[in-house]
């Protein structure tokens, strides 16, 4: 009775999804086997995975869970992949690294969790389709060709459909934070929308290669060993260095372990090098969408004291 | 130079001396008290994990006190330890403190963590450095040993403090010998010390295991001196984190004691299949493991906002769930009441006597 229809493969579209999605579903599609991906996040979401969870993870990881119970009864895999480390001399959150585990214990029944250790220390990419290999039962050949097919595949980065959006030339204001806070309007509470409607241009933090990375890795007294943090670590340099924007804001969530620390060293960076204004803001369950437009006018308002020459402009696109 | 650790547990009794004995000038800072926290919390980012926060307190004092140069551990793990130093170097330097901090980067490798001690001490001989670092882990060792007596004397003692004199005593005789042999002979002398304390001796106390993040689990201040509050109640700890546990996994000092980290992973498997960082795979394995030998409940104690325990904790509700086992996570932050702790710990005895008598 299954033979007439395709395996489900089931992807949450919340955490790493924002960053790898297309590699995933150009993998599984090469394998003959559907990619079913949850909704956008919406607020019914996140209260499904907050009711499910007890203890203080931060938003993004209850959103997962929010997602995984949208789409847990209409596939026959789900594919929670555990990425350790994707690079050498660095590790995902320890959240992310427990987080098939954590699924499982919390949201009962579930189906099968393709739950494949990437950890580059050990084992590597090999054991990571070995692992996939194993819950799915496909040949070895296979599964090497559509890995190499996926890699060549395009990959679609957001950002880039972001920046192009944005009405008219004005003030520019770089964000700063983790793809899976940016790129969720529910989470952020569409900040990135908000801005332009306010007339600012919007940068995000993703546009620096490797090589760029490592350059300020190179700088600090230690590297730092969060893939993620790092990329928001250089951003920061960069848009400090390059002062192409006009100012910054860093998105964190509550609770986030390694943005508590990745934030104090962009804060260091900011004293050598002070001359932009920066505002954080902070996103859990409670945040509200007037919150974050309070906070976004007064800072473009004090952007625009700071720059007289930018007013007029921004008046324009307002009006 | 004057040099400076921040406190965890019984360490410092461990390496002070020894170092001494090299000609190094140390100063600890002060045991963590209520000021230390408050320094810390005051200096911290706010959403630091309570270990970051003493620690920084106590690196205040020990300046304050006239120390120039600080040791931190640090790693590259997951886990926000490894970057500890850094950040709380920049603080420090903030404030205006002049001092060098060391960081042993890689505390897995041995040859890192000699070649420190050989650089801090001034030591040449390359075996000089082997011999002074196995000699500090050994005293840590014996330390953990007086403290798994003190464990099992505390609550069957007739007359409260008793133990607590035995184990100052025990510790002083450790702190004091300076060589193998001496450690030898003194270790032989502690069972005798504790020996002397009059308990009951056909007392059966409940026994409750204790994980969790290993600060918290071994840093009295930290945990609000939990294990002492126990044995007052009358319940014997058996602690699943220790020191020498944590560093025999890496340096294998201690012939007979298998690798811990390596059993926890199996013993969790079921429920954690990788460790994710920090003592995470500890807490639930030796969780499972406790319920296995029929130990009576589980305490499992964590940092607010600590990332490995967090999944721990996530992961031993259901555990609690499917073994039927009692286990009470406790989250500490500098907000923690010493009433909250009490009245929990109380309720939590209670019901596990209560379950006993069905």
């Amino acid at each position: 009775m299954k033979k007439n229809r395709k395996i489900r493969i089931g992807i949450p579209r919340a955490l790493l999804y924002h960053q790898l999605f297309p590699t995933w579903k150009a993998f599984f599609e090469e394998l003959n086997l559907e990619v079913i991906t949850s909704g956008d996040t919406t607020e019914e979401i996140i209260k499904k995975g907050i009711s499910s969870t007890g203890s203080d993870f931060c938003l993004p990881v209850k959103t997962f869970l929010g997602h995984v119970y949208e789409i847990k009864e209409s596939v026959d895999f789900l594919f929670i992949p555990r990425y350790i480390s994707i690079e050498e001399d660095a590790y995902m959150c320890p959240k992310l690294i427990g987080l098939p585990d954590v699924v499982r214990v919390s949201i009962n029944p579930l189906p099968t969790i393709i739950d494949a250790p990437m950890n580059h220390k050990k084992g590597g990419i090999k054991e990571f389709l070995e692992g996939i290999r194993k819950v799915l039962k496909i040949e070895r050949r296979d599964i090497e060709k559509a890995y190499r097919k996926a890699l060549n595949s395009n990959i679609i980065d957001p950002k880039i459909s972001l920046t192009q959006t944005s009405p008219l030339r004005g003030i520019r204001i770089g964000l700063l934070g983790r793809p899976y806070l940016l790129y969720d309007p529910c989470i952020n509470r569409s900040i990135i929308k908000r801005i332009e409607t306010l007339g600012a241009e919007v940068t995000v933090n993703d546009c620096y290669s490797q090589e760029e990375i490592k350059e300020v890795m190179d700088l600090l007294p230690k590297v730092i060993y969060w893939s993620m943090g790092k990329k928001v670590v250089a951003s920061a340099y960069y848009y400090l260095r390059d002062r192409k924007v006009d100012g910054i804001i860093n998105l964190v969530s509550v609770a986030c372990g390694p943005d508590s620390f990745t934030s104090e060293i962009i804060n260091e960076l900011r004293k050598k090098m002070p001359w932009l204004p920066f505002m954080t803001l902070y996103f859990d369950e409670h945040t509200s969408d007037l919150g974050v437009i309070t906070r976004i006018e007064a800072f473009l308002d004090m952007i625009k004291r700071l720059h007289p020459d930018t007013q007029t402009k921004v008046m324009k696109g307002v009006a | 130079m004057i040099l400076t650790v921040p406190h965890m547990g019984l360490l410092d009794v461990a390496y002070t001396k020894v170092l001494r004995n090299l000609g190094i000038e140390m100063l600890p800072p002060p045991r963590p008290n209520i000021n230390t926290l408050n320094l810390g919390v005051k200096y911290s980012p706010e959403y630091a994990c309570i270990p970051f926060k003493i620690n920084l307190g106590n690196m205040i004092e020990a300046l304050e006190r006239g120390a120039d140069s600080i040791l931190m551990p640090g790693g590259y793990g997951p886990c926000r330890f490894g970057y500890y130093g850094i950040i709380q170097e920049q603080i420090l330097k903030g404030l205006g403190y002049r001092f060098s901090m060391g960081r042993t980067d890689n505390p897995d490798s041995l040859r890192d963590m000699v070649k420190t001690i050989m650089e801090i001490g001034g030591l040449k001989d390359k075996w000089d450095g082997y011999k002074v670092f196995y000699l500090i882990l050994m005293r840590m060792a014996a330390l953990d040993r007086v403290l798994r007596l003190y464990h099992y004397y505390k609550p069957r003692e007739k007359r409260r403090g008793e133990t607590d004199e035995a184990m100052r005593e025990a510790v002083g005789l450790i702190d004091s010998s300076l060589t193998f042999t001496q450690l030898f002979k003194k270790e032989l002398k502690v069972k005798g010390l504790f020996r002397k304390v009059a308990i009951y001796s056909d007392f059966r106390p409940l026994r409750i295991g204790i994980v969790g993040e290993i600060f918290m689990a071994i840093e009295p201040f930290a945990n609000m001196n939990i294990e002492k509050r126990l044995g007052e109640m009358g319940v014997e700890v058996i602690r699943g984190v220790w020191l020498s546990d944590w560093l025999n996994d890496r340096f294998r000092f201690k012939p007979f004691r298998r690798n811990q980290h390596k059993l926890c992973t199996k013993w969790a498997y079921p429920y954690l299949r990788y460790p994710s960082g920090g003592e995470s795979i500890e807490s639930v394995g030796k969780t499972i493991h406790f319920h296995r030998k029929g130990i009576n409940g589980v305490i499992h104690l964590m940092p607010f906002t600590c990332m490995p325990e967090l999944v721990a904790s996530t992961i031993l509700e259901r555990v609690r769930k499917d073994l039927n086992y009692p286990i009470l996570s406790l989250v500490f932050d500098e907000q923690m009441s010493e009433t909250n702790l009490i009245t929990r710990l109380e309720a939590f005895i209670d019901m596990i006597k209560k379950r006993k008598e069905r």
